[in-house]
C-alpha cells in the first residue's frame, strides 16, 4: 500500500468543501453541511455495532475526510495536505466539535506529530514517502517514554548502534499510544551515552513491521486499551530512516513536541464548550435537581466562565504561534495546566449531578464522549501527559519566572 | 526590596504586541474590537511611567499613613494627561476608549494600588454617557473630563433605594465609593414608585456627606444623609437597564484592578524569593515554592482570561455583556484575594510588616470581593441570564462578533 504513495501528486482533487476555502463564511457552512451529513452516517454505520468499534470508526472517519480532502488539511499540497490556512483549520477545528465528531485520537501522532517533525527536518525523500500516507489512514506512534525517562525524557536509555548501512535497536518504550496499531514510530534513541544527556540522542522513522517489535498493550485507568509498552530486540533501522543528524534527535524532537501547543489543543477547547452547553441545556430540559442548589449553579457558572477564559486563551496562543511571538512559550504552558485542569473539574462536577448514578457503569454510543466517569478518569491522561502539570510549574517557574535552578 | 512592581500584564508583552487588532480581526472575524489596540498599549505604557514616579511604594506608604495627599497629586496628574477622558466619547472631550481603555487604567491604578475617586468617577461617568440625554450627560462627563469634578457611586448596584417624593430626597442611602472632593453623588432612589437614579450634590446644604474609615486606605466610602433634597438630574430606570449598566461597568472596573494588583504582588513576591537566602540559598530555588509562585500565575492568567471576555463582550454590547462582567468580577476578585493571601504567607515573618507592600495588596483584594456586589450574588444573577439565553436557545459562548 505504501509504495503507492511516493511522489508528490496525491492531492486529492479540489473536493466541494474544499473549493469555498477562499472564502471562510462559505468555507464554514460547507464544512458543517458536510460534517453534520458525516455524523449522521457515522451513527447508521457504527451506533448499532458490537464490540470495540474504536479503530473502525476512526478509520472510516478518516477516510470521509479524505474523500473531501480534508485528511490532512494543515499541510502543503506537495505532501498530500489541502493547504489550510489558519483561519480555515480554526473552523475546521470548531466545526468537528460543534457537530460531536469524534476526536481523530487514533491519527493524533500522524496528524500532528509527524508533520512537526518532518516538515522542518524531514529529508524531501522522507517527506514525499511518508506525508501523503497519512490521509489514507496510516497509523503512527511516538516511541520516545521509556520505563525510566518519564519527565526526564532526556535520560533515556534505548540504544542505537551504528552498522554499516543501518543502526540496531534495543530498548524498551512505554505509553506508546495506539502503538498496536500503528504501522510506523517515530522513536527516539541513545548513541551516544558519553556525553550531556541532550546531545546523545537520535531520531529515527521505525517500520513497527520489523524483526523483533513487540508490543504489549496497557490497560488505562478508563478501562480503555489505548497506550502499550514497545520492546525493541536487536531491532535494524536504516539510515536513511534517521531523522536529522546523529546526536541531534533532542533538537528534533523539540519541534515533535511542539505539535502540542496548535490547533490540536484548541479543538479539545472547543469541545469543552459544546459538553457544557449541552449539559446545562440538558439540565434545563430535564429540570435537574442541582439546579436548585445554589452552590451547584455557582460552581457551574465559575466552571462555565474558566472554560471560556480557556478558549480566549487558546485562541491568543494560536496568535501568537502565527506571529512566532515569543510569548507563545509562556502562554502553552498556562493553556496546558489550565486546560487539563479544567477538564477534570468539570467532568467531576457533571459527575456529582448524577448522584449515584455517575457510579453505573453504562457505556452508550452517545454517551462516549460526554460520560462525565469518561471525562473525569481520562483527564488524568491530559494532567499526565505531555509534561505532567508538575513539570509545566517547574518550567513556568524557571524559565518563565526565573527562579534559580535548585 | 524591590518598588511597587509596574510590569504590564500582557499588554506590554511582545505577544500583544505582535499582533494588532487588524489581525485578530483576519483571524477571528472578529469586526468589532477597537482598532487601536497599538494606542492602548502605548497608552499603558505612559500610564505605567507616570505611575512609576507619582505613585511609587514610598508614596503609597505615606498615604496610608495619611502623611501625604497622594490621591489628589495624582488626580490632579491624571486630570494634565487625559486619563480621566480615556474611556468616554470625543463629544465629550474624551477619547472614546470604552471598556477596553478603562481596563487599561483600572489595571495600572491596581498594580500600583493608587488612591484615588477613578473607579467611582470614571464608572459613574462612562455610565451617564450612555444612560442620560445628551445635555445632562454633556454638563457632567465634560466636568470630569476637566478634573472638576469626582462622582460617587453605588458600591453594590441594584441595592436599597432612597426615597423620593415630590422631586425632594429624604433619607440615608448605602454606602458610596467617595473622595474628599466629590461634589456629585450618583444615587439609587424610589420616585414615587418607579426605580431610577438621582444626581445629587453632596457634602454641601442638607446632603451630607460622612467617611467611613476602611481597613483599605487606599480607597474610601461614604455614607450620604438627604434632608428634603432636590437632585441635580433624575434617571428613570423602569426596565433596570440602567442599573445593570452600572453593574456592569463597576464589575470590571473592579476586575481590572484586581488582576492588575495580584500580577504585581505575585513579581514582588516572586522577586523577594529570588533574593531571600535560607539554608544557604534563594528560597526561590526550593521546588514546593516555585510550585506555589507557578500557581499564583495560573490564578492570575485565569482570571485575566474571563475578564478578556468581559471587555469583549462589553466592547462588542453583546446582550450577555452583563454576566461576563459579574462573572470576570467574581473570578478576578477572587484570585486577587488568594493570590494576595499567598504572597503575604511566601515573605514570610517581613510579609506580616506594615513597611512591606502585602497588606496593602490584600486588604485592597478584600475590599475589592465586596464591591460591585458580593460574589455569590453576581453568580446568581450570572447563572440566572445563562439560564435564560439558554433556554432562548441563545449561546453565550460566543466570542464578540
Amino acid at each position: 500500500m505504501l509504495g503507492k504513495m511516493k511522489g508528490a501528486a496525491m492531492s486529492p482533487a479540489r473536493s466541494d468543501v474544499l473549493e469555498k476555502a477562499a472564502d471562510p463564511a462559505l468555507f464554514r457552512t460547507a464544512v458543517r453541511s458536510w460534517v453534520e451529513a458525516t455524523v449522521k452516517a457515522d451513527r447508521t454505520v457504527f451506533s448499532g455495532r458490537a464490540g470495540d468499534i474504536f479503530y473502525d470508526r476512526q478509520q472510516w472517519w478518516m477516510a470521509e475526510r479524505n474523500k473531501v480532502g480534508l485528511g490532512t488539511p494543515h499541510w502543503p499540497e506537495a505532501y498530500g495536505g489541502a493547504d489550510l490556512s489558519l483561519k480555515n483549520q480554526i473552523i475546521l477545528a470548531e466545526e468537528m466539535a460543534r457537530a460531536g465528531a469524534p476526536v481523530m485520537s487514533l491519527f493524533t501522532v500522524s496528524l500532528n506529530h509527524v508533520p512537526a517533525t518532518l516538515i522542518r527536518w524531514g529529508t524531501e525523500e522522507q517527506k514525499t514517502r511518508y506525508l501523503p500516507g497519512v490521509a489514507k489512514g496510516v497509523v503512527w506512534c511516538q516511541g520516545f517514554s521509556e520505563p525510566g525517562a518519564g519527565s526526564d525524557l532526556a535520560s533515556l536509555r534505548t540504544r542505537a548502534v551504528r552498522d554499516g548501512d543501518s543502526y540496531i535497536i534495543n530498548g524498551q518504550k512505554i505509553w506508546s499510544s495506539y502503538s498496536m496499531f500503528a504501522e510506523y514510530c517515530i522513536l527516539l534513541t541513545r548513541t551516544d551515552p558519553n556525553v550531556k544527556k541532550q546531545a546523545g540522542i537520535t531520531y529515527f522513522i521505525m517500520d513497527m513491521k520489523s524483526k523483533g517489535v513487540e508490543v504489549r498493550p496497557l490497560r488505562q485507568a478508563n478501562g480503555g486499551a489505548g497506550f502499550a509498552e514497545v520492546f525493541l530486540t536487536d531491532v535494524r533501522i536504516p539510515v536513511e530512516n534517521r531523522v536529522g543528524k546523529e546526536n541531534e534527535g533532542w533538537t528534533v524532537a523539540q519541534s515533535t513536541l511542539s505539535a502540542e501547543r496548535g490547533i490540536l489543543v484548541f479543538e479539545s477547547g472547543e469541545r469543552l464548550r459544546y459538553v457544557m452547553e449541552e449539559f446545562y441545556a440538558d439540565a434545563l430540559r430535564n429540570a435537574a435537581d442541582w439546579l436548585r442548589d445554589s452552590e451547584m449553579t455557582r460552581e457551574f457558572v465559575r466552571l462555565f466562565a474558566e472554560m471560556q477564559g480557556c478558549r480566549q486563551l487558546l485562541r491568543r496562543l494560536l496568535r501568537e504561534n502565527e506571529a512566532n511571538a515569543p510569548s507563545a512559550f509562556e502562554t502553552v504552558i498556562y493553556v496546558k495546566i489550565i486546560s487539563t485542569t479544567l477538564r477534570k473539574k468539570i467532568g467531576d462536577f457533571m459527575l456529582r449531578t448524577k448522584g449515584l448514578g455517575g457510579q453505573f457503569h453504562t457505556q452508550s454510543f452517545d454517551e462516549m464522549t460526554s460520560d462525565p466517569m469518561n471525562i473525569y478518569i481520562g483527564s488524568f491522561a491530559g494532567t499526565i501527559a505531555g509534561g505532567s502539570n508538575e513539570i509545566m510549574r517547574n518550567v513556568l517557574a524557571e524559565k518563565v519566572l526565573k527562579m534559580p535552578r535548585s | 526590596m524591590s518598588g511597587i512592581a509596574c510590569s504590564f500584564g500582557h499588554y506590554a508583552r511582545a505577544g500583544t504586541r505582535a499582533v494588532p487588532t487588524s489581525q485578530r480581526s483576519e483571524l477571528f472575524g472578529n469586526q468589532n474590537v477597537t482598532p487601536c489596540n497599538e494606542d492602548l498599549v502605548t497608552f499603558s505604557e505612559n500610564i505605567c511611567e507616570v505611575l512609576t514616579t507619582v505613585c511609587d511604594r514610598r508614596s503609597v506608604h505615606a498615604y496610608f499613613d495619611g502623611g501625604n495627599d497622594l490621591d489628589l497629586t495624582l488626580w490632579d496628574r491624571a486630570t494634565e494627561l487625559g486619563w480621566l477622558g480615556i474611556g468616554v466619547s470625543e463629544e465629550f472631550g474624551g477619547l472614546g476608549l470604552g471598556p477596553r481603555g478603562l481596563d487599561v487604567l483600572f489595571r495600572s491604578l491596581g498594580q500600583n494600588v493608587s488612591p484615588g475617586p477613578f473607579c467611582s468617577t470614571l464608572v459613574g461617568a462612562q455610565w451617564l454617557s450612555e444612560c442620560t440625554a445628551l445635555d445632562v450627560a454633556k454638563q457632567f462627563v465634560s466636568a470630569v473630563v476637566a478634573g472638576t469634578l469626582s462622582l460617587g457611586i453605588p458600591v453594590a448596584p441594584g441595592g436599597v433605594s432612597m426615597k423620593m417624593q415630590g422631586g425632594r430626597i429624604t433619607g440615608e442611602s448605602e454606602t458610596l465609593l467617595i473622595h474628599p472632593r466629590t461634589r456629585l453623588s450618583i444615587l439609587p432612589v424610589n420616585n414615587e414608585g418607579e426605580a431610577g437614579f438621582a444626581l445629587v450634590p453632596v457634602g454641601a446644604g442638607d446632603a451630607d456627606l460622612a467617611r467611613i474609615e476602611l481597613w483599605d486606605r487606599t480607597n474610601s466610602i461614604g455614607r450620604v444623609k438627604c434632608r428634603n433634597v432636590a437632585p441635580a438630574a433624575v434617571i428613570p430606570d423602569p426596565r433596570g437597564r440602567a442599573v445593570d449598566l452600572l453593574r456592569c461597568y463597576l464589575a470590571l472596573a473592579v476586575a481590572s484592578d484586581s488582576v492588575g494588583g495580584a500580577r504585581a504582588i505575585a513579581d514582588q513576591t516572586v522577586a523577594y524569593l529570588k533574593l531571600r537566602e535560607q539554608f544557604g540559598r534563594p528560597l526561590a530555588s526550593l521546588q514546593a515554592l516555585k510550585h506555589r509562585a507557578a500557581d499564583l500565575y495560573v490564578a492570575i492568567v485565569k482570571a485575566e482570561q474571563v475578564l478578556e471576555c468581559a471587555i469583549d463582550a462589553a466592547d462588542g454590547d453583546v446582550a450577555s455583556a452583563g454576566m461576563w462582567a459579574a462573572l470576570a468580577k467574581a473570578a478576578a476578585s477572587e484570585a486577587y484575594l488568594s493570590v494576595a493571601d499567598d504572597c503575604m504567607q511566601l515573605h514570610g515573618g517581613v510579609g506580616f510588616t506594615w513597611e512591606f507592600d502585602c497588606h496593602i495588596y490584600l486588604k485592597r483584594a478584600l475590599l475589592n470581593r465586596q464591591l460591585a456586589g458580593d460574589n455569590r450574588a453576581l453568580r446568581d444573577l450570572a447563572a440566572g441570564q445563562l439560564t435564560e439565553a439558554t433556554l432562548a436557545g441563545i449561546t453565550t459562548a460566543e466570542f464578540a462578533a
